[in-house]
């Protein structure tokens, strides 16, 4: 099986990489993306993004624009999305992100019962992204290039903050975390706000993977762009600047040494 | 079934809980829970714990609600086996290949949906629903809209927060202690990242700390909404805060189920609770988009008091014998208050130390002391600064 990349365009790009299918976040939908579009503006046969968790109304109106489109796929993260789906039967492949959920073979596994494929959480290391992508009962899939997701509140924290100081309100902000100097760009709409890695994640080195159904790669914070150019440089492995493996080298820790004990 | 669920951090905060009027309570084990740096339970506190609860007709759930990352998938099976043979009555999960296991392996034991699942729509609940799940803990995103259409689409018992701190982001949906601190905070090692303040292009500096939640004022009205189950934050909380939150929100829930709630007494709750907490608070999501209103903006503003004067441990002969937790003094004005006690107000005349010499200033932490109270007490009750008189909300 040969590995098809679903790509989040910047800006409507004419497909014509075979290999190549378009990923379009649908407006109203999603949050943390910069660029957004109008399901009548979607071509036929493309695949949506819903990154949102959905409230009732909002589940309910999501359900009338699948039932009147004719998608080809869609990315998830709220299981009522999949629920929907079934319930009424619809012709849709179903690609399960559940951003921070998908962590064991296990689990992956338990998702693979109910859906197409399921994107693989990046908060794992290499070698357990290695051995789920080896071992799952169905070929699973992959985020392998864009900004990196790390916080995704309901709350608009951007705008809280600027009316409260009285600034102007943009809905994206640079964040340096004050003691690690760590960097974050927040990205804001009326459905929340998510913190992101100021760089973006280059996950390229799991591509050596075989079996991998989609990779995932997102470009919506690239703003001029030859995407014929970027992509054929991007598969052939060509250095990308500002980029982070997220957790891909380090592995995370959650019982904190005794006290005493060597740091 | 309407059910007060309290946290417990360890066996002793689990009886102060029970006593104060909980229905039931929520532990964690030592593996597999969200507070991975708590004291926590072992197997063996476990039993004592679902012992005690179960004398007194109450319930005790189990935390096993970390995302399970490959490895931490070994002894699990072995681990629910215990929690079933102890007789627990529900695990909280929050990963589907637990609640799989349960179900596939047959082991008896109910599972409640945690949070961390952050479900906000009735076709979610349904798919939770159809894995086996019996109770499902809602998003503290959930609207009242929400919680109506759930419970309406599934008939499944719900259990809601109503009183502690919230986290800033949808629960499960936050790494940021990971890439800060390298602690995972779907594992059970949070670092509060979302606490912490942030340098921005523009002064002064970012912060996103939440308001705590608080739904006193619409307790009656979620009750008319199907919720089962009204659930007290704060597994690492100490007695004091369990006692008086517990207490509050157990007079509440009966007297508004016996319609004998007076006009000023949610009032009174609302004082006492906002005096024990340590930041302000809210209703967050239940009635509209929580704004700037219900955050902070300088990072951490927690405010804590010494109202906590001391822990009865005996009462004889027209003495009780306290434990002292903050200073007290002669002149000070009082009240005692616990889980099977009318709270009375008390000025201290006299104190003795444990040599029975009258001294004036109870200075030392857990020093004891003795006073002479007519009321007669009873151990697990306390003492505290008098700071509300109920009279004047009634």
């Amino acid at each position: 099986m040969k590995t098809r990349f679903l790509v989040i365009p910047p800006f409507k790009i004419e497909k014509k990489d075979t290999d190549v299918d378009f990923l379009f976040p649908l407006k109203g939908f999603c949050v943390g993306f910069k660029h957004e579009y109008a399901y009548q503006d979607i071509p036929r046969d493309s695949y949506v993004y819903v990154n949102r968790l959905l409230d009732t109304a909002s589940l309910e109106a999501l359900g009338n624009v699948l039932e009147e489109s004719s998608f080809r796929g869609i990315v998830f993260e709220d299981l009522g999305v999949l629920e929907y789906i079934r319930e009424k039967g619809l012709d849709l492949e179903t690609i399960l992100y559940a951003t921070h959920a998908s962590c064991s073979l296990k689990t992956v596994d338990t998702y693979l019962d109910y859906c197409d494929t399921v994107v693989l959480s990046l908060d794992i290391t290499k070698e357990e992204i290695d051995l789920i992508v080896s071992q799952a009962k169905k070929p699973v899939s992959l985020y392998i290039y864009g900004p990196i997701a790390y916080m995704y509140s309901r709350r608009t924290l951007l705008s809280n903050y600027e009316k409260h100081f009285d600034l102007p309100v943009n809905r994206q902000l640079s964040l340096e975390e004050e003691m690690t100097r760590k960097a974050f760009l927040g990205i804001e709409n009326a459905f929340g706000t998510v913190l992101f890695d100021k760089c973006l994640f280059d996950g390229r080195i799991l591509m050596q993977n075989e079996g991998i159904r989609y990779a995932l790669v997102n470009l919506d914070w690239e703003e001029d762009l030859d995407f014929e150019t970027w992509f054929k440089d991007f598969k052939q492995g060509k250095a990308l600047p500002h980029t982070t493996d997220a957790f891909l080298q380090q592995k995370t820790i959650y019982r904190l040494p005794p006290k005493g004990s060597a740091s | 079934m309407i059910e007060l669920l309290a946290p417990a951090g360890d066996l002793e905060k689990l009886k102060f809980a029970l006593l104060y009027g909980a229905d039931a309570v929520y532990v964690g084990g030592q593996n597999f829970s969200l507070r991975a740096n708590a004291k926590n339970f072992s197997l063996s506190d476990l039993k004592e714990a679902t012992s005690f609860a179960h004398q007194y007709q109450k319930k005790v759930y189990v935390t096993v609600n970390i995302i399970f990352h490959e490895e931490d998938t070994i002894g699990l099976e072995e681990y629910l086996w215990s929690l079933s043979d102890i007789g627990v009555d529900a695990v909280i999960v929050s990963d589907v290949y637990v609640i799989k296991l349960i179900r596939e392996k047959e082991i008896p034991l109910e599972v409640h949906l945690s949070t961390q699942a952050s479900v906000l729509n009735p076709l979610a609940a349904k798919f939770y629903k159809n894995l086996g799940v019996t109770r499902i803990v809602l998003a503290r995103e959930a609207t009242r809209e929400d919680i109506k259409a759930i419970k309406k689409a599934t008939g499944l018992e719900l259990e809601c927060f109503v009183h502690g701190a919230m986290c800033t982001s949808f629960s499960g949906r936050c790494v940021l202690s990971n890439v800060v601190t390298n602690r995972d905070a779907n594992r059970g090692g949070c670092a509060q990242i979302c606490r912490w303040t942030f340098k921005t292009d523009e002064e002064p500096i970012f912060s996103m700390t939440s308001k705590d939640l608080n739904m006193v004022s619409y307790i009656e009205e979620m009750i008319q909404l199907g919720v089962n189950s009204f659930k007290v934050e704060g597994r690492m909380r100490g007695i004091y805060y369990i006692a008086t939150i517990i207490k509050t929100y157990r007079e509440l829930l009966d007297k508004i189920q016996n319609h004998t709630l007076k006009e000023g007494e949610l009032a009174y709750a609302l004082a006492i609770l906002n005096r024990c907490a340590n930041r302000e608070s809210s209703p967050q999501f239940f009635e509209k988009l929580p704004g700037e209103k219900e955050q902070y903006f300088l990072g951490r503003q927690e405010v804590s008091n010494q109202d906590f004067l001391g822990l009865v441990l005996d009462y004889q002969e027209g003495y009780v014998t306290l434990e002292e937790r903050n200073l007290f003094k002669v002149g000070d004005v009082v009240e005692f208050f616990g889980p099977n006690i009318e709270t009375f107000t008390y000025t201290i005349h006299t104190i003795e130390n444990e040599n029975r010499e009258k001294i004036e200033v109870a200075n030392h932490p857990n020093m004891i002391v003795k006073l002479p109270v007519e009321t007669p007490l009873q151990k697990y009750d306390m003492m505290r600064i008098k700071v509300f008189d109920k009279e004047d909300y009634l």
